[in-house]
């Protein structure tokens, strides 16, 4: 508490970056691991490649979309 | 508070691309967990505040923590009124996700009113000048 306290004028605005800066990562970061589970969901279960055969080309299912 | 106010954004965020009812609510029903969170953390941050302003030596009549004070009830009570309007779009969301489940444009326009979006985003921004007041304390 103390370095708070006694912390220089010019530490306010990398302070303030900081804290906003945490903030929206984390919403970020909340943002797109809520997207890619919500996709990840509505991917079908079981689709017809077989494992050798996986390749863009000869897999059309949503299941290799890798973004 | 900061942190629910984010995941509050996010799960936002998320909804205003769905269109099934049922994810819809699901989205909502989540940001009420984050509701808690930020109304927890804005109590702590009001007691433990105004305790730190006491410990720091600062008063309690300086324009600074006045102004933090007031901006802090006003983020809520805006946080609160777009709440109140996004509980009209969960009963909307409820009734039809128990009928078919079939997108509406009526609960997309819910999700995406401008009003209840301006409510809640402008909670997060008054949060943000107050977080400026806390760090910069002009007037100290």
């Amino acid at each position: 508490m103390m370095l708070a306290l006694i912390r220089p004028d010019s530490w306010n605005f990398p302070l303030f970056l900081h804290i906003l800066g945490a903030t929206l990562l984390f919403g970020t970061v909340a943002t797109v691991a809520n997207r890619r589970v919500s996709r990840a969901a509505a991917t079908p279960a079981t689709n017809n490649c077989s494992h050798a055969s996986r390749s863009a080309r000869s897999c059309s299912g949503s299941s290799l979309r890798t973004s | 508070m900061l942190g629910g106010g984010a995941i509050a954004a996010a799960l936002n965020l998320s909804a205003l691309g769905r269109e099934r009812p049922s994810e819809i609510l699901l989205l909502f029903g989540l940001i009420r967990i984050a509701v808690v969170a930020i109304v927890a953390g804005t109590a702590l941050a009001f007691v433990f505040g105004l305790w730190l302003v006491h410990e720091a030596g600062y008063g309690y009549g300086e324009g600074w923590v006045i102004a933090a004070i007031v901006l802090l009830i006003v983020a809520n009570a805006l946080g609160g009124a777009g709440g109140k309007r996004d509980q009209v779009t969960v009963k909307l969301a409820r009734e039809l996700a128990g009928s078919g489940d079939a997108p509406s444009p009526e609960l997309k326009a819910r999700v995406r009113d401008p009003l209840s979006l301006a409510l809640s985003y402008g909670s997060g921004l008054v949060l943000i000048v107050v977080l400026a007041l806390m760090v910069w304390k002009p007037g100290a």
